[in-house]
């Protein structure tokens, strides 16, 4: 349960910098950004992706404009505007820098724990 | 378009309510509604084909699973306990009655939700037992020596969830939800009674 709990808040933490790369490589509509997500095992249900795009739309990251299609209701096409590519940019350093260290703290553990045990 | 089961239907619609409650305060939340909504037909689109044109029961709750609970996408999961030192603990359980749901005096409510059964089972043991003579004896000094759950805490506590800010929030939206509901349902029977009119 608890464990549940952190990976959660884990996964909650990068969604937002995964949404805004997704959309960034290509205009997306919620399906292909689910897919992506779904794929890299960040997301568990697909609401939590709607009241996220909504938030970050009306912050001003991102701009969508309607296509109609051809097997469905029309679908909402979102693109980074200026402000979301610098968020992006921002955000991507960040993660780079996050992870960096992360890792770096896991790896030095691991790298005792195996002296210690040669010894 | 498509057709949909009844059952299916009723399901759909409770689901699109409880999302429409959940979203109504929260900033751009029509909007957020609207996009699940063209999501569930575009989910609904892939199980219709030519063999199968109606869409089931079973495909709307394969469909709620897959978009999952409004507070399965809550985006804080941070919660804060507070309220007196001891019944702060996580998930403490006590034996309430149930008034809630009582037919008598709730004492057989209370028991299933303490040991999580359905209390019907404690009012069939309580009626066959009637037969011996003791039971009616019992279940009124259980009556008197349970004390009722009256506040929200004490009903969380019958539950065994623990008291949270966003638990107590989420009884009191439930039963001001129910509350609306019966009022929606009196005033539609009203109408209709009108109409016949």
């Amino acid at each position: 349960m608890e464990l549940e709990k952190t990976n959660a808040q884990m996964r909650k933490g990068v969604l937002e910098l995964c949404i805004l790369s997704i959309i960034s490589s290509e205009e997306s509509y919620a399906s292909n950004i689910l897919s992506s997500l779904k794929e890299a095992e960040l997301l568990v249900v697909e609401g939590t992706l709607y009241p996220l795009l909504t938030r970050l739309k009306n912050d001003g990251l991102l701009n969508y404009r309607w296509e109609e299609s051809t097997s469905g209701p029309p679908r909402k096409y979102y693109s980074l505007t200026d402000t979301g590519k610098q968020v992006l940019e921002k955000l991507t350093s960040n993660w780079k820098q996050l992870s960096d260290s992360v890792n770096s703290l896991i790896n030095f553990k691991s790298e005792k724990k195996g002296k210690k045990l040669k010894i | 378009m498509f057709h949909v089961d009844d059952d299916a239907y009723e399901k759909l619609k409770s689901y699109l309510r409880t999302l429409n409650r959940h979203f109504k305060n929260t900033k751009g939340g029509d909007e957020i509604i609207a996009d699940i909504e063209s999501r569930i037909v575009e989910l609904f689109q892939q199980k219709i084909n030519n063999e199968k044109k109606v869409i089931t029961l079973e495909d709307v709750n394969e469909v709620i699973a897959t978009m999952g609970k409004p507070t399965d996408f809550e985006e804080d999961v941070e919660e804060e306990y507070f309220g007196d030192p001891d019944i702060r603990q996580i998930g403490r359980k006590r034996l309430f009655r149930d008034i809630d749901n009582r037919i008598i005096g709730g004492v057989c409510s209370g028991l299933g939700a303490y040991f999580k059964l359905d209390p019907v089972w404690f009012r069939v043991a309580f009626i066959i037992a009637t037969l011996s003579g003791l039971s009616i004896l019992v279940y009124l000094v259980l009556w008197v020596i349970i004390p009722p759950a009256r506040t929200v805490s004490e009903k969380l506590e019958m539950n065994g969830d623990p008291v949270t800010i966003s638990n107590i929030e989420k009884i009191i939206k439930d039963e001001m939800n129910d509350l609306r509901d019966k009022i929606d349902d009196l005033a539609s029977q009203a109408k209709r009674k009108w109409r016949k009119k």
